[in-house]
């Protein structure tokens, strides 16, 4: 029995991309790996929760890119359980990271996984890979088209990688896998760009308002 | 200028009078700052400014009137402190939400002619280790490319000593 610790880092929970991230990754599982979701604001209100995560052989920190790295409310978590982890004694956790960005290229997660890199080594945990993925947004409005679908194909081998190193409790080196649907550049621009405009009409603006400079 | 900074009040009160007067100074003292929810309403319900009402508000507006806009953070793990990077993420309402491709790669647009601004960004910390000073130094030229701040600089110092000698120079 394996145990996979999944901290969720998106200030959005239950309705960001993570959540769905971490939903279509659990149902890959074997029977074997037992796994289970937090939120960290729950560490944040309830510090003695951090007691739990280190009782996983696991962990994976999922979390969206804001701005090339992690939401503040990540990165002040990340430092709480640094903190809490200096205060114990040589725990050894197998970790991932799992980040998604709005922006179609999940190269573009590139540098947060290295940010999460560099804390692995500070809280002296087991580094495996990280997984980007990008086109965050797309890949939770189309749920209804299944992760192994053509189209989302290149991200669920992602996740089938992850499935595989944390199942077999792999020690083999693993380069980080950065990697989206695939959908032409051009098209994604097209389609984005007019998921910004209808959201403006659900609240009474129209397009050239979205363009409104202000000061 | 416009200084965002994590320092503790000793050094503040070193490298504060360096700054030219009327410069805008934030803190972790002012104000307790509330988080970005990621919800896009600067974007697409009161486009270009925060719908969170704290002393955060109107960052773009602060950013835009600095000419010079300066950050000084520690460095965690090549990244920001927790404040800092708070600060940037209620800033994004300089921006716009639609896309253009920059490099072959999806970026926003800029809301502004930033042009004019001058982007300099100084991290500190005693033992910082070379993957996280070059990570730090990615995240900078990440920031400014999606930012449209295209006149930026990064400096990675041990002391906060070194900043003065930096600003000076500013």
């Amino acid at each position: 029995m394996t145990s996979l610790c999944l901290i969720n880092g998106s200030p959005r929970k239950g309705q960001g991309t993570s959540s769905y991230l971490i939903s279509e990754l659990t149902k890959l599982f074997n029977t074997n790996v037992k796994t289970k979701e937090y939120y960290i604001s729950n560490f944040m209100k309830d510090k003695t929760l951090l007691e739990e995560i280190i009782s996983y052989d696991k962990i994976i920190f999922v979390s969206p890119l804001y701005a090339d790295c992690f939401p503040s409310t990540m990165l002040e978590f990340m430092a709480t359980f640094e903190d809490f982890i200096k205060e114990k004694d040589n725990i050894k956790i197998d970790m991932y990271c799992l980040v998604n960005c709005g922006f179609i290229e999940g190269t573009q997660n590139k540098i947060a996984i290295n940010i999460m890199k560099n804390y692995c080594r500070r809280l002296n945990f087991n580094w495996r890979f990280g997984v980007g993925i990008g086109g965050g947004e797309f890949m939770k409005g189309s749920k209804d088209m299944p992760l192994n679908s053509r189209m989302k194909k290149p991200v669920y081998n992602a996740f089938l990688a992850l499935k595989q190193d944390i199942e077999n409790n792999s020690d083999n080196q693993v380069n980080n896998i950065l990697t989206n649907a695939k959908i032409p550049k051009f098209i994604f621009k097209f389609a984005g760009n007019s998921g910004w405009k209808s959201m403006a009409k659900k609240n009474n603006l129209k397009t050239k308002n979205l363009y409104k400079q202000i000061y | 200028m416009l200084l965002i900074h994590d320092l503790n009040v000793n050094d503040s009160n070193e490298i504060i009078p360096l700054l030219p007067p009327n410069s805008k100074i934030l803190s972790k003292e002012i104000d307790n700052i509330k988080g970005c929810l990621g919800c896009f309403n600067c974007w697409v319900k009161t486009p270009g400014k925060c719908i969170i009402e704290d002393s955060y508000t109107e960052m773009p507006k602060y950013i835009l009137e600095s000419g010079t806009f300066i950050i000084i953070t520690e460095i965690k793990y090549g990244c920001y402190t927790s404040y800092v990077k708070n600060v940037i993420d209620r800033s994004i309402g300089i921006l716009l939400p639609f896309f253009q491709i920059v490099n072959g790669e999806l970026h926003h647009l800029p809301r502004y002619n930033n042009n004019s601004i001058k982007f300099r960004v100084i991290g500190y910390g005693e033992d910082v280790t070379a993957n996280e000073e070059q990570t730090f130094k990615d995240l900078i030229k990440g920031n400014a490319l999606n930012l449209c701040l295209s006149d930026y600089e990064s400096y990675v110092i041990k002391d906060i000593s070194e900043a003065k000698t930096i600003l000076e120079t500013l």
